[in-house]
């Protein structure tokens, strides 16, 4: 025998190491309980894969069937895009921001006249303000809407008709 | 290329037709659902593969456990399997890749033979002969020469260790060997070649 045939014959007496009889057929019982337990670890979203990847080589689709299960995906995501960015008809609008109510401007006759007091400018209110005399005895604050033509219909604005005797004298002009 | 041994004659590949016509029944059975058809499957090819995987472990433990997870897996995926290899290809493949990953994990340890070698080594040809040609050999107690295969098998990479363990000890023919493998049978008959040689050296004592 060469060197190379009883290394051969030296390596074929592994055959002899065998387990001990009757251990195959334990050996198939505990395949089954292998198989259980790894059932019961075996997450949610696992399982799920598993069947979704059967359903998939159950159809013999090939290789087109990774790219119709991407494409299914991709679609899907879409329209869940869609539906997470668009409000929902049946939802209600959310609720505008109350508006802070502009504090009542205390105008009493003692007090100074100041040019701000009559300035209107900055109002944004459609609402027609009281008609109160604050001692400017020919002063009289008069919606511009009751002069139709003069003041567009959106911006409300206020006129004068008479000046004020108390301003003529320090000669301020008024310019809406 | 180096002049390697065809494999013994036993024992042969369970691949004929009439074996293949089997398998793929049961597969077929299992496929639909039938989880009993499995069964058969495990109780003809454990055998195999447990000198498969032993021969890479060295330890029983470790191939009980390995053959348990192989089976599993198998099972698992059985209807991935579309009958284009046959299963004995298809499930020594899952064995040898399998194996080959644990044992790339495995942290070196002792290994644990098995504590019976079975008495028909006494009368096999290839022992009596050796034992003709080799005083080592004779004079050997078979459990140290059991130990010192051991320890010569695991010397080697787990590439070398795989196709030694499929041809010399399995008695596989190459183009098996390199389907279950995937690669070509000249690379087979080249890590035979040098996982060889280095056999020779580690067991120079038991060869004249």
């Amino acid at each position: 025998m060469t060197e190379e045939q009883q290394l051969s014959a030296l390596l074929r007496l592994k055959r002899y190491e065998q387990p001990p009889a009757g251990y195959f057929e334990r050996l198939v019982q505990d395949v089954h309980r292998r198989q259980r337990a790894e059932l019961l670890r075996q997450p949610l979203w696992k399982l799920a894969l598993e069947r979704v990847q059967t359903m998939f080589s159950a159809h013999s689709m090939g290789s087109v069937s990774y790219a119709g299960a991407m494409a299914v995906v991709a679609i899907a995501g879409v329209l869940a895009l869609n539906l997470v960015g668009s409000p929902s008809r049946d939802t209600p609008a959310p609720l505008a921001r109350p508006v802070a109510s502009p504090a009542p401007v205390e105008l009493r006759a003692d007090a100074p006249v100041s040019p701000r007091l009559l300035s209107l400018h900055d109002s944004q209110f459609a609402v027609e303000p009281p008609m109160i005399d604050h001692g400017l005895n020919n002063a009289r604050l008069v919606p511009a809407s009751i002069f139709p033509g003069n003041a567009p219909a959106h911006q409300p604005r206020y006129v004068i008709d008479n000046r004020p005797q108390s301003v003529e004298a320090t000669n301020v002009s008024f310019s809406f | 290329m180096p002049d390697t041994p065809e494999p013994p004659a036993t024992p042969e590949p369970p691949a004929e037709n009439e074996s293949r016509r089997e398998d793929d029944a049961l597969i077929a059975r299992t496929q639909a659902g039938e989880v009993g058809a499995f069964d058969p499957l495990i109780i003809k090819y454990s055998p195999r593969l447990y000198g498969l995987v032993y021969n890479m472990t060295s330890n029983h433990d470790d191939t009980h456990d390995m053959l348990q997870d192989v089976w599993s897996k198998a099972f698992r995926s059985i209807n991935s399997f579309r009958g284009k290899s046959s299963f004995y290809t298809w499930i020594h493949s899952i064995a040898v890749n399998m194996t080959i990953n644990f044992l790339k994990k495995r942290a070196r340890r002792a290994h644990q033979s098995l504590d019976d070698i079975d008495s028909g080594l006494h009368q096999d040809k290839d022992f009596v002969e050796l034992a003709a040609t080799s005083t080592p050999v004779r004079e050997a107690n078979l459990n140290e020469l059991q130990k010192r295969l051991n320890d010569a098998m695991q010397r080697l990479s787990e590439e070398h260790r795989t196709v030694v363990t499929m041809f010399d000890i399995q008695g596989m023919p190459h183009a098996d060997i390199a389907k279950i493998l995937s690669i070509s049978e000249g690379t087979v008959r080249s890590r035979l070649f040098y996982a060889h040689r280095q056999l020779q050296n580690f067991l120079s004592e038991f060869l004249s």
